[in-house]
């Protein structure tokens, strides 16, 4: 039997008001968080200390929903309750406002880019999601407006190296997005959850993908291309998705993120119930049929719901939360044997 | 037209008085049948003529917008063709979405994208939508 433990390695203060979203940039040097006192604050090291860069302020009028960093890591995009998105240029070290995208009817939930770091996606309370064409001239443009989802739309998350989009809403389902004859269309629907999905997370293959939601399961989904041998249904050539594991009775209340790590493929969920859980997959589990277990829960995480969570890109098992008490919080995974 | 008093048969009349009630009530049930199915019937034209109008108002908007704005791109010819390309595809959604088919099952999905698709022309074309009608935003029954 092993022991694990989630060590905390510091307590980030600064946010005047809850945060909302963390984002580690590409090559895991920095992380971005923003929150309802309208900033944006970038934590870097300096020599063991995890300390604040730089706070973008003036951005956005209202709450900052999210942020995400483009691929190459120069550009950061954050999402507000103002119904705008802007886009930060780092490049020439300090972070400029290059561009406000405009759009969407109000709040906007979540900003994503994609992995070639042409397209990013945008969702909102106005149940629609946007995708912009982010072109060699650095301008943006939009690509397509999806009103697919009947209900205010949580989250979007692109597949880890293909154009392929996944979207979560309070409508209790999950779509997938791709590029057909110049527009973007629905190619599936997964409505396996009983109440508002919050996030999304693909494993590092893109073939897999965890959900959290409202209410309180976690679940697991496998891709399934045609003809597959396991005889899973499939229309034309496009892929299916099947629910293949829920874990439930771990989560005491809704479960706000959840994050793959890309590196120990150990999943994080961040709860309402203050608490951060870890689950691992068993060794030799079988991906259509696959069991995991509670690893580590870490109760008063911190003092009020967890918002967010994020593996580090490239440091393995460090991880970032950040809650509706203003904190934002680094953590250490460890294993003992 | 009274019943002369020697033709009545006295278990009629017993009859009728006794049963008066019933028949009174299955008499107004008719009547008022009669008028509340009148009543419903105009009240529902109205209301399904307001909706009507004002789908097609709204319908009718996008094409004029887009005809005119799809001829002005078309003069200028150093335009990029993603505006064209968009234009052109709202073109196509308006001219198939069937106006004089209210029973056509995806009328209200056909028309959701047909919004979605002019707000990414309005935000190709860097203009604010202007379209007002009375109640149109988002028909709900």
């Amino acid at each position: 039997m092993t022991e694990a433990m989630l060590n905390l390695v510091c307590t980030l203060q600064g946010h005047l008001d809850r945060a909302w979203n963390v984002a580690w940039n590409p090559t895991g040097t920095l992380l971005a968080s923003c929150g309802g006192d309208k900033a944006v604050r970038i934590w870097g090291k300096e020599g063991d200390k995890w300390v604040c860069k730089t706070v973008l302020q003036d951005g956005h009028q209202r709450t900052i929903r999210s942020v995400a960093w483009s691929p190459c890591g120069n550009f950061l995009a954050s999402c507000s309750f103002d119904a705008t998105v802007c886009i930060w240029d780092k490049r020439q070290g300090d972070f400029e406002c290059m561009a406000t995208l405009e759009g969407h009817e109000n709040e906007v939930k979540r900003v994503a880019w994609s992995a070639s770091g042409h397209l990013m996606a945008t969702c909102s309370r106005d149940k629609s999601v946007w995708i912009w064409e982010f072109d060699d001239d650095e301008e943006f443009e939009c690509a397509s407006v999806l009103s697919a989802h009947s209900q205010d739309v949580k989250f979007v998350t692109w597949h880890p190296h293909k154009d392929i989009l996944a979207s979560a809403s309070y409508d209790d389902t999950i779509k997938f997005f791709k590029e057909e004859e110049d527009d973007w269309t629905c190619f599936d629907t997964l409505d396996s959850h009983d109440s508002t999905v919050w996030s999304l997370s693909f494993d590092k293959t893109g073939e897999r993908l965890v959900s959290c939601s409202d209410d309180k399961t976690v679940k697991f989904w496998q891709e399934y291309l045609p003809d597959n041998p396991q005889g899973v249904a499939t229309s034309g050539s496009d892929p299916k998705w099947k629910c293949v594991c829920t874990l439930s009775g771990y989560h005491s209340r809704t479960i706000y993120d959840v994050c793959w790590c890309h590196q120990t493929g150990l999943v994080a969920t961040a709860c309402g119930d203050d608490a951060i859980r870890v689950f691992q997959e068993e060794p030799n589990s079988d991906k259509h049929q696959p069991s995991f277990n509670l690893a580590v829960t870490v109760n008063k995480a911190h003092s009020q719901d967890v918002n967010s969570i994020s593996w580090n890109p490239k440091i393995p098992a460090l991880l970032a939360s950040c809650s509706d008490d203003g904190d934002v919080k680094i953590w250490q995974w460890e294993q003992k044997s | 037209m009274a019943t002369p008093l020697d033709e009545l048969d006295v278990n009629s009349c017993f009859d009728d008085i006794a049963l008066a009630e019933n028949k009174f009530q299955s008499e107004g049930f008719t009547e008022g049948l009669q008028t509340g199915r009148t009543q419903g019937y105009n009240e529902g034209y109205m209301l399904g003529k307001e909706k009507g109008a004002d789908m097609a108002t709204e319908i009718g908007f996008y094409d004029g917008y887009t005809g005119v704005m799809k001829s002005l791109i078309e003069e200028s010819t150093n335009e990029k063709t993603r505006k064209l390309k968009a234009l052109e595809s709202l073109q196509d959604m308006i001219q198939s979405f069937p106006l004089r088919d209210p029973s056509y099952e995806r009328l209200h999905s056909d028309l959701e994208k047909i919004r979605a698709k002019f707000k990414q022309v309005c935000s190709l074309l860097n203009v604010k939508p202007q379209f007002q009608n009375s109640s149109v935003k988002g028909i709900s029954f």
